[in-house]
């Protein structure tokens, strides 16, 4: 009776110890005392109007995110998401705007998509039809997108927005009203973040296209040899990745009430570095939903903690920079001690 | 990038007719820029007879491109080690930023020639220093920690830029010495300064990388770190050295612009990366390393200045013409790079071919 016990006991321990020692775990310890720590500067921290707020700020952050998610564990790398929002974003208010129907709102994410899917095709061609650097393409799509709507399309910031997109900003889950943090509403637009996520963990558990995203980024010329169609995963990814910054983009205009076609210029640092600190290799291989999650979390409550600190909003950049260098520094050092180690062995 | 690391090895078999391609290659390719070069300024000159081919423009055009030169040569320099620099721009700022505030708070009316100078230096060298250590923590970072060439200076980019946003609090340096100035708008027997400053760079780093040992072992840790290492190269001091360099590079050139617009801005010039990238692509540089010269370099430069240059006259009247550069930059760096990988692959009657078939 007592040796499955013990066993089961042990088991247990195993499972303790193999949780402890995943990304997610470290991640998660050091919200928690983060948080702690903001809660006793600021009790406010703990409302469920400042939860409400932090994720309505993390909306976008957190779509964009799992399209970088997909594209880091390729071993790819993809800077063109905030210009593809952008420019879906914005093209479809002007299309809606100009064809003078009165467009509910999910008509703008209808609109957009096709354009995060073109964009996010064209990066896919220069990547894996020429076998270009990824880094180099989506530079330089970014650059072209960009470029292109604010010379040919347009380049004022629309603030008189359909009637469709204004009621959808005004709609809410759920309002609480704080007495210190005041009112306070959840915007359905949470969903889609949530939804976004299911998908990607969906796909990269269950599927064999997910399967194939991790291949891929662990060693292309093992995936190849395995007989994963490499070019068919590739146009997955960055279209995948075009189509939830266009989802991102026009939920953009609406919490933000204005159409930029300038709009997340340079959030793409802030986004990779989420995901990177959330335990994703930018060489590849390695990375979760759950990761990219707390990296954002982790980012946001670095940010407001910053300001309830007394530092000001300038040297937001430094913080988000240090978190970037150590989030990719700790792996490297890690599997370069790994590294020699199996070295050492060999050796011996 | 490991498909053409493999196929440079492939080549190294065939040591004597690579060689003699790889020759005439490179000289196809600089014959090819200086057509361009010619092709842009005679089109350029028809299309504007009386703005483009006067000496105020290439004056002017001599100023603009000594700046974006200095830092593409700290780009080329970490492509050729088969990485990438996204912190130039970043250290250039922050570099002309501590040079502007060390300038900006010592520099009082009442100062005799010499404490000025004394200031002046002391802001030059701090501003190089700085240059130095940004580069020295990206070469630690990539060389010795393992970190990806990318995601390091994608971090350091924006720690440098926070540093600088700290620092200066957001808005824009001004009141630099006119002494200084003389650095960035002076010519020196007709010639600009900061093209002179851009020369020597141009020529020491020429000299650096084609008649020293340390140039020699750039071109084989690009071309192959694995052999270089079984070479005996220490491929992270390597690494540390030549990231070293282009903080020192960066920082001229912060100097430099620093000098010429009497200003220095935590976000000046962000677009610079692409178009410095741009410029190394096109000048002939590999992006997967190991390849690459100072000559292709500087026509390139002289393309993209003349291209951006008349973009500017002919598009003055259309609002926000800067953007169609950026549109045109973002094109030109996509449809070069196929070009180029078509052309190392197969010569070009086999890309005819692939286009006619359109596989």
């Amino acid at each position: 009776m007592s040796r499955p016990r013990s066993s089961h006991c042990a088991g247990s321990i195993w499972m303790l110890r193999k949780i402890t020692q995943t990304h997610e775990f470290v991640i998660a310890v050091t919200i928690v005392i983060l948080s702690i720590a903001v809660g006793l500067v600021n009790p406010a921290y703990f409302s469920v109007a400042n939860l409400f707020d932090m994720l309505r700020n993390a909306t976008i952050h957190g779509i964009l995110a799992m399209g970088v998610l997909v594209v880091l564990i390729s071993g790819g790398v993809d800077v063109s998401f905030p210009a593809i929002a952008a420019a879906s974003a914005y093209l479809s208010v002007k299309i809606l705007m100009a064809s003078h129907i009165q467009a509910p709102v999910w008509a703008f994410y209808l609109v957009a998509l096709p354009f995060g899917v073109l964009l996010g095709t064209l990066n896919a061609t220069f990547i894996s039809r020429f076998r270009l650097p990824a880094l180099i393409v989506t530079l330089g799509t970014a650059s072209m997108t960009y470029g292109f709507v604010l010379f040919f399309v347009g380049n004022l910031v629309l603030y008189n927005l359909p009637s469709g997109m204004v009621s959808y900003q005004m709609m809410s889950l759920m309002t609480v009203s704080d007495p210190k943090v005041g009112f306070s509403s959840l915007h359905p637009s949470i969903l889609l973040m949530i939804a976004a996520g299911l998908v990607v963990w969906i796909l990269l558990k269950y599927t064999l296209i997910g399967r194939g995203i991790y291949a891929l980024g662990g060693s292309r010329e093992a995936a190849e040899r395995s007989g994963f169609n490499i070019r068919l995963i590739e146009y997955v990814i960055y279209s995948l990745a075009g189509v939830l910054a266009s989802i991102a983009g026009v939920t953009q205009v609406a919490l933000y009430r204005n159409a930029n076609p300038a709009a997340l210029m340079g959030t793409e640092l802030e986004v990779i570095a989420a995901v990177v600190l959330g335990g994703a290799a930018i060489t590849g291989g390695r990375g979760t939903v759950v990761g990219a999650g707390l990296g954002l979390y982790l980012i946001t409550i670095m940010k407001s903690s910053l300001v309830l600190v007394g530092i000001p909003s300038e040297w937001q950049k430094v913080v988000i920079g240090i978190a970037l260098i150590v989030g990719a520094s700790v792996p490297a050092i890690h599997s370069s001690r790994l590294n020699r180690q199996r070295a050492s062995t060999t050796v011996e | 990038m490991n498909g053409v690391t493999t196929q440079h090895n492939k080549n190294g078999s065939m040591k004597r007719s690579s060689d003699r391609i790889g020759w005439l290659a490179f000289d196809m390719h600089t014959l090819f820029l200086l057509v361009l070069v010619v092709f842009i300024f005679v089109l350029m000159s028809v299309a504007m007879p009386t703005q483009f081919p006067t000496t105020i423009n290439l004056e002017s055009m001599a100023f603009q491109m000594s700046e974006v030169g200095i830092l593409t040569v700290a780009m080329a320099l970490s492509m050729l080690i088969g990485g990438i620099d996204l912190s130039v721009t970043a250290t250039a700022n922050l570099s002309a930023i501590t040079a502007g505030l060390i300038m900006v708070n010592l520099v009082q009316p009442g100062l005799s020639a010499a404490q000025l100078l004394l200031v002046v230096v002391l802001a030059l060298l701090a501003a190089i220093a700085v240059g130095v250590a940004c580069g020295l923590s990206n070469g630690v970072l990539i060389g010795f920690v393992g970190v990806p060439a990318i995601l390091a200076t994608l971090g350091t980019l924006t720690l440098f830029t926070g540093l600088a946003y700290g620092v200066t609090g957001g808005p824009a340096l001004h009141g630099v010495p006119p002494q200084v100035l003389f650095l960035g708008i002076g010519k020196f027997i007709g010639i600009p300064l900061p093209l002179l400053i851009f020369l020597a760079v141009l020529a020491a780093i020429s000299l650096t990388l084609n008649h020293t040992a340390y140039g020699f072992k750039v071109y084989l840790l690009g071309s192959n770190p694995t052999a270089a290492r079984f070479s005996g190269i220490d491929n992270p001091r390597i690494t540390l050295q030549t990231h070293m360099i282009g903080g020192l590079l960066s920082a001229i050139a912060g100097i430099v612009t620093l000098a010429r617009t009497n200003s220095a801005n935590a976000d000046y010039g962000s677009s610079y990366i692409l178009m410095t990238i741009l410029i190394a692509v096109l000048g002939g540089v590999a992006v997967s390393g190991g390849y690459g010269r100072v000559a292709g370099l500087t026509l390139a430069l002289m393309v993209l200045q003349m291209l951006s240059t008349g973009f500017n006259m002919l598009l003055l009247r259309f609002s926000g013409s800067n953007f169609f550069r950026d549109f045109a930059w973002g094109f030109l760096l996509l449809f070069v790079m196929v070009f180029t990988r078509f052309l190392k692959q197969s010569g070009t009657r086999a890309l005819w071919k692939q286009i006619l078939s359109g596989k």
